[in-house]
């Protein structure tokens, strides 16, 4: 009977919860290189103005400057409190970061100077709130996810204090934690599924291919000028380098 | 029975979104405010003839309200309420932290040299076990050899945690009452308990966490180890075998390990206790020709994830020895366990049956809900 009652339940979850399975094909990616970078926490990274390097944030709220090795070139002296997602307005050439606890965008120039603030009212829990960015310069656009719960895409105009944001939901992406745009497509990483979803933005915005990554917890993820995509993970403090098939 | 198939069926099929906890922020401070829920029926397969069936039930676990203040960059404060402790029948035989009413209730202050100080009441970071949420466990009951039985999980006093090494490496000490539950005095020594822990980690930080619900690409594992000494005035014997205090010495000697990899996780923890008491003529001695008691034990438990079916399975032997001057009162259990995640860890649907083996108590069955928004 207790045997049978253990069977009965596992049939059950089984035939039910099967249904709910994200059946998207993935092709797996494995790293083609990897560096060690001295930044605790990186959240999250994007190709510098001058594609000579890279923009990487941290968990504990500072933004660094790195060469295309990841080693450190410069630190800003500016501090916030979590830092989740960095991006530049390709229009200002202004350095974005997202302050996923305090709900800001914080506003660099390219030696790192902070310039202003903003405050962006998001409902969500501290941990869920925007966790990537990136600009979408054929309109103009910041591009920013929530995480999860609901993950949701929201738009801002370049000049964020003008306008109005519009909020998208991207059928089968349940959790963002990192995004970028390249070749004409959005890109978004899940650090939780570990997967790299390849979407058709602004058009039908539905996912085109998706790519499975084989690290742990990825926060974070840029593309250089020859195509390679570059992902950093944070617990394990490092960069990763994958060529797209 | 039958109707809890037939809820155990409705609500496998949901596919509820669910949402976080309550966030407001004013300038550099962030305020969370969120609950969790747990309730469970459980039903014990008591021996023929067994007129005294009061562990057929159902029972609010927990009922958690949780308030988190941060000050960025350096101060946090936590409260944690369990009304769940409001309990009209209290078991006096079961752990004061068993069920408490307040689960914390802290500030901590994060120096700018890395260490992290703690101060009012809180975890005693002594045992992985014990120190895991329930809510992130395999099995909605911990064993009694880490539910506060034998040591206090809570307690009021200070401590310091320090992490190096990408926070591979955590190593943590405290000062405590002793005396776990909430106490306007001191017991008469009016001494303090004492703790420290060391864990180590690689290749990477390792949650407390017992399912690996992400299926970690690389095996991770962790390695901890904890002592925790107390010399109290007075005895705190539970059920008449649990040694929770002792009017002498008692040092606490714990290993635990961890690991996971692609949705397996494995857990191992050893616990051993010596208690001295005052009184070399102490009941607890058993009257035998020895100044001291033993207890302790070991547990091992093994899980693994299903992705497609969000379901994880379970199994843990544990073993624990109350009193080593007591020749028959060995506790041996083997649980197996079900958790169906409807939506992640914040709604999920737990099944679980305990056997125990030397026959010290019936075998239970439970099944629970537990729903958190945090």
């Amino acid at each position: 009977m207790r045997y049978l009652l253990v069977i009965y339940l596992l049939t059950i979850f089984y035939v039910f919860g099967y249904s709910q399975t994200n059946k998207t094909q993935l092709t797996k990616l494995k790293p083609i290189k990897k560096t060690v970078i001295k930044i605790p926490e990186p959240s999250d990274i994007c190709v510098n103005t001058t594609e000579t390097g890279f923009y990487i944030v941290s968990d504990n709220g500072y933004l660094y400057e790195t060469d295309l090795n990841g080693k450190v070139l410069k630190k800003a002296d500016y501090r916030g409190a979590d830092f989740e997602a960095v991006w530049v307005n390709t229009i200002t050439n202004e350095i974005m970061v997202s302050d996923e606890s305090l709900r800001r965008f914080e506003v660099f120039n390219t030696d790192l100077t902070h310039l202003r603030t903003y405050t962006i009212a998001i409902s969500a829990g501290r941990n869920e709130g925007i966790e990537s960015g990136t600009f979408y310069k054929a309109k103009a656009q910041h591009i920013v996810f929530t995480e999860k719960n609901p993950a949701e895409l929201l738009t801002f105009p370049s000049d964020i204090d003008r306008g109005k944001k519009t909020q998208y939901k991207i059928e089968g992406i349940q959790e963002v934690s990192a995004c970028t745009f390249y070749a004409n497509y959005l890109w978004v990483l899940s650090d939780e599924k570990r997967i790299i979803y390849k979407v058709d933005y602004p058009n039908n915005k539905k996912i085109v291919t998706a790519y499975s990554i084989p690290i742990l917890n990825p926060e974070g993820l840029c593309f250089l000028k020859d195509g390679s995509l570059v992902v950093v993970s944070d617990d394990l403090e490092k960069l990763f380098f994958f060529t797209i098939p | 029975m039958r109707y809890l198939f037939i809820i155990s069926l409705l609500l496998g099929c949901f596919g509820i979104e669910l949402n976080a906890q309550f966030t407001l922020t004013k300038g550099n401070q962030v305020l969370e405010v969120g609950a969790a829920f747990s309730t469970y029926y459980n039903y014990r397969f008591y021996p023929t003839g067994t007129t005294d069936l009061k562990k057929n039930r159902f029972r609010l676990r927990d009922a958690q309200f949780r308030m988190e203040l941060r000050n960025y960059p350096s101060w946090e404060a936590r409260l944690d309420v369990d009304f769940a402790g409001l309990v009209t029948d209290a078991d006096p035989d079961e752990a004061p932290t068993a069920n408490p009413l307040l689960n914390d209730a802290y500030v901590v202050y994060k120096a700018p040299f890395g260490v992290e100080f703690t101060l009012g009441y809180q975890k005693v970071m002594f045992s992985r076990g014990s120190i895991t949420p329930i809510f992130r466990n395999a099995f909605i009951d911990r064993p009694a050899m880490t539910d506060g039985s034998l040591f206090h999980r809570r307690d009021v006093g200070f401590s310091a945690n320090y992490s190096f090494w990408k926070q591979r490496v955590r190593l943590y000490t405290g000062i405590f009452n002793g005396l776990g539950a909430l106490s306007r005095n001191n017991d008469p020594s009016g001494s303090l308990s004492w703790t420290a822990r060391a864990d180590i980690s690689y290749p990477a930080r390792y949650r407390y966490n017992d399912i690996d619900l992400l299926h970690v690409p690389i095996p991770m594992l962790t390695l901890g180890t904890g002592i925790y000494g107390m010399k109290k005035g007075a005895d705190l014997i539970l059920d008449d075998e649990y040694i929770l205090a002792i009017d002498g010495n008692k040092i606490h000697y714990g290993i635990d390990l961890s690991f996971q990899f692609m949705g397996f996780s494995a857990q191992a923890e050893w616990l051993h206790i010596r208690s001295t008491p005052n009184n070399t003529l102490s009941t607890l001695l058993e009257g035998k020709d020895t100044d001291y008691i033993r207890s302790g034990g070991f547990l091992v438990g093994c899980n693994y994830f299903i992705q497609p079916i969000k379901t994880a399975v379970s199994i843990r032997y544990d073993d624990l020895n109350p009193n080593d001057l007591r020749l028959t009162d060995t506790q041996r259990s083997i649980s197996f366990g079900l958790i169906y995640y409807v939506e992640g860890q914040d709604l999920s649907i737990r099944t679980e049956y305990h056997h125990r083996l030397s026959n010290w108590k019936s075998d239970d069955l439970r099944i629970s809900m537990q729903y958190l928004i945090w």
